[in-house]
């Protein structure tokens, strides 16, 4: 393979989506080119301190209970729970005033 | 091609829509880290993202009245995150808080290093290839899922993708110097 194709597919290459047969043969030449190498190199790189530095942050139990909250008063359909007893059917879109979709 | 969580999510929202707090709650908790995380790194602080959340899961839910299950829930919960993380940056900078220019997580030196160092590459990039990295490399969407989101072509968002971690590994590179 030459450089300019191997490169058009290190994305590819790097998300897995290429045949076994066409990886190994990407393999093979980053193990005979030294520049397309640290190209898959350092992208990779990039990627997983991208990864490692947004780490996630939590929604606390607060913050998710104000959530809910407004939730809840944004759609007076809601009831506070779901009887299993209850039959589950779905009523027309136009039922719905409280949600003020725009 | 529908995946068994997507399948629940339609089903959760069908019970949203039929009065069942629960189903929003559960909706709720399952992607709530997920949408802050995204926020957080989109508006570069976390009050910021706080406030958004409960934004972005109110019009998503209102828009709930009127899904039809036709896309992914989760894509299509991220679409709103994003408008409303742009609905917010554009408003004026007074309005908002300014960033710290530091993670707000709690972390070792060595971690916060790292975050400010990535966060300030990310931030010198255009919001594009910010978007594409952060839904395809952090949050694991596929190009196909990016594309819907994004009103591209699979290929265009792949060609984002790849110029996009080429501008983070410079813009990396620029940040650390030497030692990157």
């Amino acid at each position: 393979m030459r450089c300019v194709e191997v490169r058009d597919l290190l994305g590819n290459y790097m998300d897995q989506e290429l045949t076994e047969r066409m990886m190994q043969r990407i393999e093979r030449h980053l193990l005979r080119c030294a520049a397309c190498a640290y190209e898959a190199r350092s992208l990779e790189q990039a990627r997983q301190l991208l990864r490692q530095a947004v780490e996630t942050p939590m929604v606390s139990e607060q913050l998710g209970e104000r959530v809910l909250r407004q939730i809840a008063r944004r759609f007076p359909h809601l009831q506070p729970a779901s009887p299993p007893a209850q039959p589950l059917s779905l009523p027309l879109v136009g039922d719905f005033d409280g949600g003020g979709s725009s | 091609m529908e995946s068994g969580r997507e399948s629940d999510d339609a089903r959760l929202v069908a019970r949203f829509r039929a009065g069942d707090m629960q189903a929003a709650e559960t909706l709720f908790w399952r992607y709530a880290d997920a949408v802050l995380a995204y926020a957080a790194r989109l508006l570069g602080n976390r009050t910021d993202a706080e406030e958004v959340l409960s934004e972005v899961f109110l019009r998503a839910f209102e828009g709930c009245m009127g899904y039809r299950a036709e896309g992914a829930f989760k894509a299509w919960l991220f679409r709103i995150a994003r408008n409303c993380c742009i609905d917010r940056l554009r408003q004026p900078r007074l309005l908002r808080l300014e960033d710290a220019g530091e993670p707000v997580w709690s972390a070792d030196a060595a971690e916060i290093e790292l975050r400010i160092a990535v966060q300030r590459a990310l931030k010198r990039l255009p919001e594009e290839y910010q978007t594409v990295l952060l839904l395809c490399d952090v949050e694991e969407f596929t190009a196909k899922e990016v594309a819907q989101m994004l009103d591209r072509t699979v290929p265009a968002v792949k060609g984002v993708l790849y110029r996009a971690r080429a501008a983070l590994r410079d813009a990396l590179s620029e940040e650390w110097g030497e030692d990157a």
